[in-house]
């Protein structure tokens, strides 16, 4: 298509990033549920971040990532709108979480290394709600990264833009909230299968 | 052949294919003929692919799509 194939192409571009936009709101909700914790905020959330976005549209530069972009006004506005109203208490560390590596933290505390365990094992003994209970026990700035990263597949480089910090920071975030998110569902299933022996027992 | 260590400590770059190509390859043939980190490597993957499957499972509801689209529509002058 050339520009004179059409009366006003800036428009027309500029309706079809708006239209590419909305096609991200699943994406955009999700996350914001999970960061403001109920889905009344998380859908004002994602009305503003919307709002925004169109409003400085002109901003946007295509053929760039567009759905970061959108992350990055979400954020901004979460942070800065946001989390001054959530009620619950916030920790903004994971301090007690020490940063050995998986391996050394299996070896240290002579725990064998990891039976395998299967996706399906997994997801028989943990529900959603334990996801989600081990999710919002994180702090915000740890949760975050682990729903770019994990949930919405974003690389290392971009979750950094939308956070506007280092890549290393990224990925120590990411390493330990993992490694908590881990303990916390294992953990779990260990109680459930101790549970079940228990009662055999009894 | 990489010390199992070292192979750890790249286990998420590995799971985030933030590694190199060489550096990948290493690290897979070191999961091939190494069973136990192959299970550890194994365990992290399943527990952030539950964790994931279970988050994505959400979805924005029909009115707030609905009044995203009215704000599309304004906004285009
Ligand atoms: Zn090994």
């Amino acid at each position: 298509m050339t520009l004179s194939d059409t009366c006003c192409p800036e428009s027309t571009q500029l309706q079809e990033i708006k239209d590419e936009a909305i096609t991200y709101i699943d994406s955009l909700y999700r996350t914001a549920v999970r960061m403001t914790g109920n889905a009344a905020d998380a859908e004002d959330l994602v009305q503003d971040t919307y709002l925004r976005a169109f409003r400085s549209i002109e901003q946007f530069t295509p053929g760039t990532n567009l759905r970061a972009w959108l992350f990055k006004i979400q954020t901004n506005s979460f942070i800065n709108e946001y989390r001054k109203r959530v009620r619950r208490p916030r920790n903004t560390s994971l301090d007690d979480v020490e940063e050995y590596y998986l391996y050394n933290h299996l070896v240290e505390s002579g725990v064998q290394p990891a039976k395998s365990i299967t996706e399906d094992e997994i997801l028989e003994q943990i529900d959603d709600a334990d996801v989600f209970r081990a999710l919002d026990e994180l702090p915000d700035n740890f949760r975050q990264v682990v729903l770019l990263a994990d949930v919405e597949g974003f690389a290392y480089r971009e979750i950094a833009d939308i956070l506007e910090i280092p890549v290393g920071t990224v990925m120590s975030r990411l390493h330990r909230a993992r490694k908590r998110l881990k303990d916390q569902l294992l953990d779990h299933r260990d109680q459930i299968e101790s549970g079940v022996k228990g009662q055999n027992d009894a | 052949m990489r010390r199992c260590e070292e192979i750890a400590a790249l286990l998420y770059q590995y799971i985030d294919r933030e590694l190199s190509d060489e550096e990948y390859r290493e690290v897979r043939q070191h999961l091939d003929e190494c069973p136990p980190c192959k299970d550890v490597f194994q365990l992290e993957e399943n527990v952030l692919t539950v964790v994931a499957k279970c988050c994505r499972n959400v979805s924005a509801p029909q009115n707030l799509i609905d009044r995203v689209r009215r704000l599309s529509a304004e906004h285009t002058e």
